[in-house]
């Protein structure tokens, strides 16, 4: 844009002239130019000077037949009328020159005169203005009026300017200035409408005075500020002239071309300029579609395509340029249905940077096109050579010849050769690449924040295309590259192939092998888009440096990468480059991510998951490539994270002598190393698993005929990925592995066990244990082959139904809640250095524990006792690992072999204590909360003041060994004692009493209670018992279990019934019993009794009776029986009831038996006693 | 290259170009022009093939010049250009860069409101001397076309999207094809040249 002179590229400014008076000229200008909207002023210091304004052409004979036009439009055109022709002229005079001197008047009529003439036959106004120093000084009626007659002047156009009063200087300026714009409107409207009249009237000799006309009306029309008259004939002027192409034959065609394309140029300038400052967008895109649909054929012939292309770049350019200065906006109003019958415009045609694009294509075409006329010239110029001195004619887009001949200079037409190969020569100085790559990289960074990726890089490709072109091939490989990124990402084949092509040569003009091989590879692996076009036509111009993707291409490509490898002499020379840089052993690395992983891809599985250190294990490495030949490898080198197992597998094809035979790696031959086009190379190699831990294969390097060396990271056949662009493609899709599951389930790497431990550890337990105790467990660690060194023993103690820690969880705070705790380890060797040496690391909690284990050479034996107490049968896993080292050296120390035990201990509860309360033999006391609390729940044993009441304690052996019961006690509760003793009646006789499993200990308590007590706490069980020793164990120790004793409440009994019988009976001969019944109140007592008959008694005495029992007194009822049979018998049953309590009370049935002797018995007395005692028990 | 029927500074006479839009008769123009054989994309079949008469609009001026399926990963499912101009890697730029347009119109949540369950997506950009035209499937894959630089009407490309669409829903019904590669069937192509040969003759049913 900046290229159009300055004239067209503002609007248009009214000019008016002001002659005379000099010293006032600043002021005017100043204040008109000032003026909204401005006027420009021509000032001329005297009249002297008023020539200039004169028609400067010859005057032009009216008879004499008009000359055809040499040109559409004259170039200095609206240069002489932005500052040549004004509109109006003021004539400045003093008051004091026109009023005094009759010589000074004279000359003010000439200079009036000579001014008149000099605007005569245009229609330039004059005014007459007359410049008085005060506002007082009258100038006389007369002078004026001569004055304004000479001049032929209406009298409003003769100005008074008052010079030295600045608010009536400024009044007057103003009323200049209105006069001087009114005059203006006037005169381009005349002129327009003069120009109009001749359109009108088709008023004109030929074409291009019709374009001319056009021109000349929208200037003047923009003059006056009169846009939509401007366009209307701006698009007039467009459509003659587009109609002119094909009917003008005043110049050879190839410069008619070019001279209506620059008079185009200018008239769509104009209207675009116009239609977007007036804020009409979508009409200036419309009406650029149109200008562009006009011209983009309208090449010419080949051999000037250059100029056309150059044009219509330099369109593009200007209209982008435009869109950007006026920072255009999509209006509110447009439909936001882009691209539709809605609105045919698209989002990018309101962006500068569509333009730049576009300009900065076509400005390619433009060099494309110089390049094949340069080449077409050089042959035809050699004879012609270039003319000399053409220059600009004064038509716009016209070029001439100055001839000179002696004094006299002419000018020339050109022929069409002539001008051709003085455009093309003209064209060839420039460089057009970097103003391409200007317009590529405006394009690009605009395109880029505007979030098009895709169209960014496509400019980003023209600007490495431009860069390749100018030989800058280090930039141009740079873009190249960000380019080809984003092409591989979305597969597109066919871009990243030109890419690819552009890339290799660069690598090559840049003297890097090692680039030239890996893009020629990835070329040659790349998949072809199967729809792409034959391959007969060989223009590098159109698909790169790379020629078109076929197979045959891609094959081409990975021979020449051989012939570079082999350093042969390549068809196309290319080795040339590389002679210095070429090394000796080209390395590529291509690791998941990289594009050249289509070229080589390695597989590895192991067949097993985990192996045991040293042995043998299967690994199978596959090889995959996308290259359309086979490919040979040399050699394959495979190398794990553990360098042993390293291995190499040569092909026997090979008959290079094998590597330096230091070389520790495996070195395997194989028949075969081939690969061919998407089929995998599966081999299965054996290797030993080295030392424990991970091993993985890291990569596996391929040496391809000698010079490279391609190093692949291995894939996990389970976590392989897709081939990036292989993927879309159709076709077989082999597995890495004949193994199906190893193809998907296969990994590159494989765990390797740690060595067996060579020591034994040995829990024992000696079945359950028992609560209460201190359970011993030992432990023994014996060494069977390996010395134990810095050995450390770790105990745990874990719930064996789950749940890990052996606390309760809300007591988890307390530490006497543990139900099973660790006591300690006892270690059983008398050693003391080894104790202590223990002592040093031992760190003992309640379910966990950490026993350091003395070095132990080999067949040494070490063993220690846990001690663990249960206090609530549970059963627990005990936890015991041994972990050790090999050796005290550092690098031995660091690996340790760990041997794990466990063992299941169930604790259980040793004795199951019971208890029972019994009322003492044939004494019934009436204990009334026995009758009263038969509704409630209360199930608290009730016992008599001051009776000897019986307590049964019963412990019962619940596991499967036999127990000692030491001794069995009731220990009274604080002060229990005073108010109640409790004598033991029977107990353990002989130190202890042995208790086998699942039976029964009884001891017999009498519980005298001497006060009364609603809650009276008895005390607790105390039994102290030990495993039984007789077994041979010596586990003496005496282990005290208690029990608390329930409440009891104790009352007063109100009656007491006693019943005596004789301990024995004979049959047939009578005996006595009594029934004593003791009132223990003050209360007068009744009762009845009655007795009921039993079959083996007759006896004498009322069934029923009844009596009353004085206070504190005893009343003894008394009945005399016979037995009738004998043996044990049931004693005629006797109850007594108490009236006022309605409580009756009956003998229990143990206490109403007898034992009916048939005859008197003869026994000693002591086993009588024996026998008593039994009975009891 | 074109053979030169009539001579470069012959005029034709204004009234026979009077109100007629100069590109729609190339032929007249070709004296002038010349194109060189790179810068005819409709190119020589449509100059040769169409007879000179230069009086009537031609039934054949748009021409289709490439179709295009684009994946949803945007990589090209099938590409197919129709014309003997050796421009196979432009028309593979094109198609390529008016996947910014797609992106932008289709996720411009103000302006596809109410174009929601529009599949068409009109005229993505004109570009030298094509235009491009897009359609997306309610699977996101997208039909990109691209014409010569004519006046194509919008139901004509709608036309032919719908048609193109039933060819690509039938070739990829097809059991042995899989979702996501490219379109290697025949059938498909040879349908697809149908469709194309078809374009823009008037035939909307």
């Amino acid at each position: 844009m900046e290229d159009y002179p300055e004239e067209l590229r503002t609007p248009p400014v009214s000019l008016v002239s002001i002659v005379g008076c000099p010293e006032l000229h600043p002021s005017i200008s100043a204040a008109l130019s000032s003026q909204q909207p401005p006027m420009n002023t021509l000032a001329l210091p005297d009249f002297a000077k008023a020539s200039i304004l004169a028609r400067s052409g010859k005057p032009r004979d009216p008879l004499a037949p008009s000359q055809p036009p040499a040109g559409i439009l004259k170039k200095d055109w609206l240069l002489k009328h932005r500052t040549r022709v004004p509109a109006a002229v003021a004539a400045l005079f003093r008051a004091d020159q026109v009023s005094g001197d009759p010589a000074q008047w004279l000359q003010a009529c000439s200079d009036l005169e000579n001014l008149k003439s000099a605007i005569q036959g245009k229609n330039t106004k004059l005014v007459v203005v007359l410049v008085q120093a005060q506002a007082s000084d009258e100038l006389s009626e007369d002078v004026t009026v001569a004055l304004r007659k000479h001049a032929e002047i209406d009298s409003k156009h003769l100005v008074v300017l008052v010079e030295h009063d600045e608010a009536e200087w400024n009044r007057s300026l103003n009323k200049l200035k209105n006069v001087f714009v009114e005059l203006c409107a006037a005169f381009y409207k005349e002129e327009g409408r003069r120009i109009k009249a001749r359109i009108e009237k088709r008023n004109f000799a030929s074409v291009e005075l019709s374009i001319r006309y056009c021109f000349k009306v929208s200037i003047y029309a923009e003059f006056r500020r009169d846009w939509p008259e401007a366009l209307k004939f701006y698009e007039e002027g467009v459509r003659v002239l587009r109609e002119m192409i094909g009917t003008s034959t005043r110049l050879p065609p190839t410069q008619r071309l070019v001279e209506i394309k620059a008079v185009a140029e200018q008239f769509h300038f104009k209207i675009s300029t116009l239609l977007l400052h007036a804020g009409k967008v979508v009409e200036a895109i419309t009406w650029f579609r149109k200008h562009i649909r006009s011209y983009e054929r309208v090449v010419g012939t080949p051999e000037v395509a250059f100029l056309h292309w150059e044009w219509f770049s330099r369109q593009f350019l200007v209209f982008g340029e435009l869109i950007e200065t006026t920072s255009t906006t999509i209006p509110d109003t447009l439909s936001p249905r882009f691209g539709t019958a809605d609105n045919a415009l698209t989002e990018w045609e309101f962006q500068p940077a569509y333009y730049y694009q576009l300009a900065a294509t076509y400005l390619r075409e433009k060099r494309y096109a110089i390049e094949c006329s340069s080449s077409m010239a050089n042959l035809t110029t050699e004879v012609n050579g270039v003319p000399e001195s053409v220059m600009p004619s004064v038509y716009v887009g016209q070029y001439v010849r100055l001839f000179e001949q002696g004094d006299t200079v002419s000018v020339l037409p050109l022929s069409d050769t002539e001008y051709t190969s003085y455009a093309l020569s003209e064209a060839e100085r420039f460089q057009d690449s970097y103003e391409i790559i200007a317009l590529f990289r405006k394009a690009y960074e605009s395109f880029q924040s505007l979030g098009a990726t895709r169209m960014a890089s496509a400019c980003s490709g023209g600007m490495a295309i431009e860069y390749y072109a100018a030989g800058d091939f280090s930039n141009a490989k740079q873009l190249f590259d960000s380019v080809a990124g984003l092409y591989r990402q979305e597969g597109w084949t066919t871009l990243l192939w030109e890419n690819l092509g552009y890339l290799r040569e660069c690598s090559m003009k840049l003297n890097s092998p090692k680039d030239f091989i890996s893009y020629s590879l990835e070329m040659a692996a790349l998949p072809l888009f199967s729809g792409s076009g034959a391959e007969n036509r060989e223009n590098k111009i159109k698909s790169g440096p790379a020629g078109s993707p076929t197979i045959s291409r891609r094959e081409n490509i990975q021979q020449e990468v051989i012939n570079v490898l082999e350093r042969k002499q390549s068809s196309e020379g290319t080795d040339d480059g590389f002679n210095n840089a070429m090394e000796e052993v080209t390395h590529l690395d291509i690791d998941q991510i990289s594009p050249l992983r289509m070229v080589l891809t390695a597989s590895v599985a192991f067949h097993d998951q985990s192996v045991k250190p040293g042995s043998p294990l299967l690994v199978s490495v596959s090889l995959l490539s996308h290259l359309p030949s086979p490919v040979v490898v040399d050699q394959l080198e495979v190398q794990f994270n553990q360098s042993d197992c390293n291995f190499v597998i040569h092909s026997t094809q090979e008959d290079s002598p094998p590597l330096d035979s230091n070389l520790r790696d495996q070195v395997v031959q194989d028949t075969s190393l081939t690969l061919f086009t998407n089929r995998w190379m599966r081999l299965t190699h054996e290797v030993k698993s080295g030392q424990s831990g991970k091993l993985e294969c890291l990569s596996v390097k391929a040496t391809i005929h000698k010079h490279l060396v391609i190093c692949c990271h291995a894939e996990s056949p389970a976590s392989m990925e897709d081939f990036p662009l292989w993927k879309f493609e159709n076709q077989v899709e082999t597995l890495p592995t004949k193994d199906t599951a190893l193809a998907f389930s296969g990994q590159k790497l494989i765990q390797v066990e740690e060595p067996d431990a060579q020591v034994d550890l040995v829990l024992n337990s000696a079945g359950p244990a028992l609560v209460g105790e201190l359970f011993t467990v030992p432990v023994t660690i014996e060494s069977k082959g390996h010395a134990v060194h810095s050995g450390e023993l770790k105990i745990n103690l874990v719930d064996a139904r789950g749940g890990g820690l052996l606390l309760s969880p809300r007591e988890a705070e307390d530490s006497e809640s543990h139900h099973v705790e660790l006591l300690g380890v006892s270690t059983v060797s008398e050693d003391k250095e080894s104790k202590e040496e223990a002592d040093s690391i031992r760190k003992i909690q309640y379910s966990f524990g950490v026993v350091s284990v003395p070095t132990l050479s080999v067949g040494d034996s070490w063993s220690c006792k846990l001690e663990i107490k249960w206090h609530r049968a549970k059963s627990v896993m005990l936890y015991v690992s041994l972990g050790y080292s090999l050796g005290s050296s550092e690098e031995e120390a660091l690996h340790r072999l760990n041997i794990h035990r466990s063992l299941q201990i169930e604790g259980q509860i040793p004795l199951l204590v019971s208890h029972q309360f019994l009322r003492p033999f044939r004494r019934e006391p009436l204990l009334l909360s026995g009758i009263r609390s038969l509704g409630s729940d209360d199930k608290k044993c009730s016992l008599a003041m001051n009776e000897s009441n019986m307590l049964i304690v019963t412990a019962r052996n619940c596991t499967d060994v036999p127990l000692c019961l030491h001794s069995m006690t009731i220990q009274p509760d604080g002060d229990g004692e005073q108010l109640c003793s409790v004598p033991q009646i029977s107990g353990i006789s002989n130190g202890h009493a042995v208790v086998a499993p699942s039976e029964e200990y009884k001891g017999i308590f009498s519980v005298n209670p001497r006060a009364i007590s609603t809650n009276f706490n008895l005390g607790e069980i105390c039994l102290n018992w030990s495993r039984d020793s007789s077994l041979g164990e010596d586990q003496d120790r005496l282990i005290i279990m208690k029990e608390q004793l329930p409440e009891v409440s104790i009352e007063e009994p109100p009656l007491v019934v006693g019943m005596e019988c004789p301990p024995y009976a004979i049959l047939g001969i009578p005996f006595t019993i009594y029934v004593k019944i003791h009132n223990s109140t003050s209360l007068l007592q009744e009762i009845k009794y009655s007795l009921v008959d039993s079959q083996n008694f007759v006896f004498s005495g009322a069934h029923n009776h009844a009596a009353f029992i004085l206070p504190k007194s005893e009343h003894i009822v008394s009945h005399k029986l016979v037995p009738l049979g004998s043996g044990s018998q049931q004693l005629p049953k006797i109850t007594v009831t108490s009236v006022r309590y309605s409580a009756a009370l009956t003998p229990s049935a143990s206490a109403a038996t007898v034992f009916v002797y048939p005859s008197e018995p003869k026994f000693n007395l002591e086993t009588s006693h024996s026998t008593s005692d039994e009975i009891v028990s | 290259m074109v053979p030169v029927d009539v001579k470069p500074s012959s005029p034709i006479s204004p009234h026979e170009w009077a109100g007629r839009e100069p590109s729609q008769s190339p032929e007249l123009l070709r004296g002038l022009s010349l194109a060189t054989g790179r810068r005819q994309p409709a190119g020589g079949r449509f100059l040769r093939s169409s007879p000179v008469t230069g009086s009537s609009p031609l039934p054949g001026g748009i021409m289709i010049v490439c179709v295009a399926v684009v994946g949803h990963q945007n990589n090209p499912l099938y590409l197919q250009s129709f014309t003997e101009a050796d421009d196979a890697l432009k028309l593979h730029h094109i198609v390529h860069c008016s996947l910014d347009v797609i992106d932008e119109r289709v996720n411009n949540p103000k302006r596809s409101a109410p174009t929601l369950n529009e599949t068409f997506l009109g005229l993505l950009y004109p570009t030298e001397n094509y235009k491009v035209y897009g359609y997306l499937t309610n699977t996101k894959v997208k039909f990109i076309m691209v014409t010569t630089d004519l006046e194509v009407k919008d139901a004509d490309a709608r036309n032919f999207f719908r048609k193109f669409h039933a060819a690509y829903v039938d070739a990829v019904s097809n059991p042995f094809h899989v979702p996501g590669k490219k379109i290697a069937s025949r059938s498909f192509g040879a349908r697809v040249s149908t469709i194309v040969k078809s374009f823009g003759s008037g035939t909307t049913s």
